[in-house]
């Protein structure tokens, strides 16, 4: 079955490049696009249609060879999602969600905070929610209808010390800086300010944390601030940093946790590291000692499986780590094996999760090479024999390592796997095709 | 599937093989223990779960469980003192 294949020209980066092209005349293979929302179901049979946050019990092969990947146990089945904005409510501070303390708020659109004057207590609207690990993180916001000269944003978390930027209104908008934190603000040409806050949280510090839009805070208040006075916000924003570097909007509108912005946001199935992953039937590679594995993928924790071709016990197969084997964990790696096993693994610690990366496994047991290639780039290549025979009629499994603990923890965008040798040309414009999913780079 | 529950769900390990004649032999298979390693002293699954295997966890079935609801499953392993059991990447 070919679904929804004219959605499939990629006129922004890929010359009118379709990935079906990748498999004219019956070339083996898969093609899953997690930005297809048609191709997916909730259920292993393919009858509920897929849904944001909800479970991927069925996603359709676009390559037209009918290699269905499914998850038939509920329980194990990963979940479809777009979320990048880990705020529970940002267009509506009259809700819960936003907690005041010692101060007023109001406003659905844009939110109102008011001080209430002169206290020994820091007044703030707070958001508490949940951050999924230790990392790097941005909260951003715009300002406007400032009645008063500092606001503040402030972190508290469980484990660290607390993290916050104090910007002064008036002149430049300086910014003061504590517990690490790198505050930034500018003017914008309609008169709003576009205020963030970059920090670092550490192991433990994943639950009960607090993002506060405090109107000065007790420590860091100037005398000379007016002890009274009104701010408005708009466009809340709190997620990884390396997910705001302009590739993705800046900005997602979250009403509910399945109802936000999804228009330019690449969509993605998560796998939680747990027991989550999708398998297909066996795929037959019996008739092609040549295999390329592309796969768009966001790793929040290294180890777990990306594709593992039934590595495990087996001999002509293949398998795409996200993480290193030989020399470094913050890595990633691709193997292939006839009879005997090849490695590329770029030995460098620069693939630390939580990150975003477009990898390309590209095999070949008859003349043996193996390869790996990161962002479009080759990082990692071996010529090392692989022995003999091709690849094999095994299943493919997605998100886990034949059901071995660790499995994937993180987020895929795209895969594709095509049994045969591509050319250079071919690469590039697959890699560019996925990148577009992705957003990696 | 429309109807689901995140939940992350422990059991112990002598009762997996009860718990996988309940629930099916794909679930409870990723071991856990103090230490993160063998031998496993409970087994965890963390997903969504189906509103008959809810009920059926809930009001049938006579192993031992601790349910978690969401789908923090490493705050429920941490919350029991455990960790998952890996293996040899290859």
């Amino acid at each position: 079955m070919r679904r929804g294949l004219s959605r499939h020209n990629n006129r922004s980066g890929g010359n009118y490049f379709n990935p079906l092209s990748l498999f004219a005349g019956g070339v083996q293979g898969v093609w899953y696009d997690d930005s297809l929302t048609s191709s997916m179901y909730q259920d292993s049979a393919g009858t509920i249609p897929a849904a944001l946050e909800s479970p991927v019990g069925k996603q359709l092969d676009l390559s037209g060879n009918n290699n269905h990947r499914t998850q038939a146990t509920s329980a194990n089945r990963p979940t479809l999602s777009a979320r990048y904005n880990l705020l529970t409510k940002t267009e509506d501070f009259s809700d819960a969600a936003w907690i005041v303390t010692a101060c007023t708020k109001s406003g659905t659109t844009v939110g109102t905070v008011v001080a209430l004057g002169p206290t020994s207590t820091r007044r703030n609207i707070t958001e508490l929610f949940t951050i999924p690990s230790a990392g790097t993180w941005k909260v951003s916001f715009l300002l406007t209808n400032i009645s008063q000269r500092y606001v503040q944003i402030y972190f508290g978390g469980v484990v660290a010390v607390a993290f916050a930027c104090t910007f002064d209104l008036t002149g430049a908008g300086a910014v003061s800086n504590i517990g690490g934190a790198i505050g930034a603000i500018s003017l914008n040409l309609n008169g709003t300010y576009s205020c963030s806050m970059v920090f670092t949280t550490v192991a433990g510090e994943a639950t009960n944390v607090v993002i506060a839009f405090v109107d000065t805070s007790n420590a860091v208040r100037a005398a000379s601030s007016t002890s009274t006075g009104s701010f408005s916000i708009s466009k809340p924003d709190f997620r990884a940093s390396n997910q705001s570097t302009g590739l993705i909007p800046t900005y997602q509108y979250v009403d509910t946790s399945s109802v936000y912005d999804t228009a330019g946001f690449p969509q993605y199935i998560k796998y939680n590291g747990s027991n989550t992953y999708l398998v297909t039937a066996a795929v037959n590679f019996s008739s092609t000692a040549q295999i390329v594995v592309f796969s768009g993928i966001r790793k929040l924790a290294n180890y777990g499986g990306i594709v593992d071709a039934s590595y495990s016990g087996n001999l002509n197969t293949f398998l795409l780590l996200a993480s290193g084997i030989a020399t470094e964990l913050n890595s990633y790696s691709f193997l292939s094996k006839g009879t005997v096993l090849a490695l590329a693994e770029p030995p460098v610690a620069i693939y630390t999760p939580p990150i975003t990366n477009v990898l390309t496994g590209l095999g070949n047991i008859s003349a043996p090479s193996v390869t790996l290639r990161i962002n479009g780039a080759q990082v990692s290549s071996s010529t090392a024999t692989q022995g003999t025979g091709n690849f094999s009629n095994l299943p493919l499994y997605f998100g886990s390592r034949q059901l071995v603990a660790p499995f994937l923890n993180g987020q895929e965008f795209q895969t594709i796997i095509v049994g045969k040798l591509l050319t250079t040309a071919e690469i590039t414009a697959t890699e560019t095709y996925v990148n577009s999913k992705t957003k990696a780079y | 599937m429309s109807d689901f529950t995140q939940a992350t769900v422990i059991i112990k390990a002598a009762d997996q093989a009860a718990a996988q004649v309940d629930m099916g032999d794909t679930v409870f298979i990723v071991g856990a223990s103090a230490d993160g390693l063998t031998p496993a002293t409970n087994y965890v699954t963390s997903g969504p779960w189906s509103n008959a295997e809810m009920d059926q966890m809930v009001n049938d079935v006579t192993w031992a469980k601790k349910m978690y609801f969401g789908t923090d499953w490493q705050a429920a392993l941490a919350a029991n003192n455990l960790q998952v059991i890996t293996e040899p990447l290859v």
